[in-house]
């Protein structure tokens, strides 16, 4: 019995450091050689006190995930009865890591944490299947239903990163395209 | 189309993980602080819900500390206003405590560079009860620290001059601000001022 | 084990002079892009698996059989003559001083936070019989060790080796090493003996015998030598 302790480090933990809560770690930084000037510590107080309001947003997501994909994928299968049923659930299942991310982002306030996570390695994988035409019909229907979803609030906070990814991935697919007319 | 099936095999399409070894060879965790660390709580919690949400129970460390915050600003802010009074009323404790406490090996004056480290944990600590972590107190400063002060023998200084910052800082905060301060304090002290 | 390259780490470069560097975050940079790890001295780190450690020593034994303890010990020694020559460098640009014009411990400990950092486990350096002419390390948590598990035999060779090459390069007197108690012997640290070669051979001798490390350090601080 060694007992050890692992951390499993996820490939993207290797970040070249683009603190996940700047405002948070550079607090540390400077610890030893100064107290927060006045303007920092606000920075710090403007998250926490947008804490409670990300963590309703989150926590809401998180229970009306199941219901917001299914209403999504119902929708997405009539409005593209030719593409395939394993086609469409790769979309899906892409979406909803997605989503997920976007949420951990919105949470700690942290868009590195979607770029590094999620965008660097879906990106390559985006290009390779080329499923711009489905994904945009996708988006769409997902924006939708988390509107009704979510209170005008709550997508506020959602929206930067949901934006960000979606746009990121739609761009991704167009590069393969117009290499591919050259 | 099924979605339940879908979500259990989300991990097909995500890159494989790798393993390190990264062994935590410290010091014993000090029982006394059943705190929740925020910031390397924060790093641990998107580790570890990778690709997931969140428990109810994996949030409540961020709760608590919307909760405290106030209270914590609060204690921040009158540390750095009381900083140069603390610093020299914990230096007139200590010598009366100990005269020859800053008289060096060579009969050199230490004062100046004991009162340099005393800001140094003063301002550590309060960042500590500012963040309300622990854990990156101690990975980045005091475990370090604590080789330091025992290799240049200065385990007793370090224990003479946190429990007297203890006893000053009751003297200028309240009651439940000095609840945050005292704890990490007496951290510094168990882990700086032992000699084994 | 690392290469020496003219890499920049960032954290560093903001705050050249923060000494107390060794959280995992401040002392490896990470770098997706190019995928390198560089730590605080700027060496280039690699994070492997306990497979590395069971392929190397699985792979020697294969290779050169009962050789393979003193392969490791020599490899360790080699490294620690090596990193005694990049310590003392990287040691004066930090601290403004010669290494020979240092507390001893200090330097010591200071010597030994990067390997701690990067997972080799914390030590003890016991000095009481540097008159003597020895002196003890513990180590907890050896990576090698703890990776092997109890197997009934010492096996921190590299460790010892690492030992070895170092003190000998910093003290200018040949020294060895030998492990007198290990985890992998159901011990719940291990302890090296660091001493002139007469002193390491007495070690061994008795340990063939059946001493424990306390009946080494017992001995070894009654005066006993080898005849």
């Amino acid at each position: 019995m060694t007992g050890l302790d692992r951390i499993h480090i996820h490939y993207s933990d290797c970040s070249s450091y683009t603190p996940m809560y700047p405002q948070l770690l550079s607090v540390f930084d400077e610890a030893e050689n100064r107290y927060l000037k006045p303007e920092e510590l606000k920075l710090v107080g403007q998250y926490v006190a947008s804490m409670p309001e990300r963590l309703d947003t989150y926590r809401n997501l998180r229970e009306r995930e199941l219901e917001v994909m299914q209403a999504v994928a119902n929708q997405l299968q009539a409005e593209m009865p030719q593409v395939s049923e394993e086609v469409l659930e790769r979309c899906l299942k892409n979406a909803l890591l997605m989503l997920r991310y976007c949420a951990l982002s919105l949470l700690l306030n942290d868009e590195a944490i979607l770029e590094q996570r999620f965008l660097s390695w879906i990106g390559p994988l985006a290009k390779l299947y080329d499923t711009k035409a489905i994904d945009s019909k996708l988006y769409r229907l997902l924006n939708q239903q988390l509107s009704k979803a979510l209170s005008a609030k709550q997508m506020s906070y959602l929206s930067p990163s949901l934006a960000l990814a979606q746009e990121s991935l739609l761009s991704q697919s167009a590069s393969v395209n117009a290499a591919a007319q050259r | 189309m099924i979605w339940n099936e879908s979500l259990n095999t989300i991990d097909e399409i995500r890159p494989p993980r790798f393993y390190a070894i990264h062994i935590h060879t410290f010091v014993q965790r000090i029982a006394l602080l059943r705190e929740f660390t925020m910031l390397s709580q924060l790093e641990r919690l998107s580790r570890e819900v990778d690709g997931r949400y969140a428990s109810d129970a994996e949030l409540t460390f961020m709760i608590d500390y919307v909760r405290s915050f106030n209270l914590r600003v609060q204690t921040y802010q009158k540390l750095q206003e009381l900083e140069s009074t603390i610093i020299q009323q914990t230096y007139n404790r200590m010598r009366s405590i100990d005269p020859q406490i800053f008289v060096g090996v060579n009969r050199e004056d230490l004062t100046r560079k004991c009162l340099y480290d005393m800001t140094c944990g003063l301002r550590a600590t309060a960042t500590a009860v500012l963040l309300n972590d622990l854990d990156t107190l101690q990975e980045r400063l005091l475990f370090w620290l604590q080789t330091i002060m025992r290799s240049l023998g200065k385990t007793h200084t370090c224990d003479v001059l946190y429990s007297s910052l203890q006893e000053v800082v009751k003297q200028h905060l309240t009651p439940p601000q000095a609840n945050l301060v005292c704890p990490i304090l007496e951290l510094n002290r168990r882990i700086l001022g032992s000699v084994t | 084990m690392s290469i020496t390259l003219e890499t920049e780490h960032s954290i560093k470069k903001k705050y050249p002079k923060r000494h107390n560097h060794y959280g995992f975050r401040d002392f490896f940079q990470f770098d997706p892009d190019k995928g390198t790890i560089v730590d605080w001295n700027g060496s280039q780190n690699i994070l492997t698996t306990e497979d590395f450690i069971v392929g190397l020593v699985e792979g020697l034994q294969e290779e050169v059989g009962d050789a393979s303890a003193a392969t490791m010990y020599t490899i360790g020694c080699e490294w620690g003559t090596k990193d005694a020559f990049f310590f003392e460098k990287w040691f004066e640009k930090e601290f403004d001083r010669n290494v020979r014009q240092t507390n001893l411990m200090f330097l010591l400990e200071t010597w030994w936070w990067p390997f701690t950092a990067q997972g080799w486990g914390r030590w003890e350096v016991d000095m009481g019989d540097r008159k003597q002419g020895f002196m003890f390390i513990n180590i907890f948590d050896s990576a090698v060790a703890r990776t092997l598990g109890d197997v009934g035999k010492p096996v921190c060779y590299l460790y010892a080796g690492l030992f070895a090459g170092f003190f000998t390069e910093l003290v200018k007197k040949q020294l060895s090493c030998i492990e007198i108690q290990c985890y992998s012997m159901g011990e719940t640290y291990c302890k090296f003996l660091l001493g002139g070669q007469d002193r390491i051979d007495a070690a061994a001798f008795w340990m063939n015998e059946g001493a424990t490390a306390r009946d080494i350090e017992k001995r070894l601080r009654a005066g006993d030598i080898l005849r």
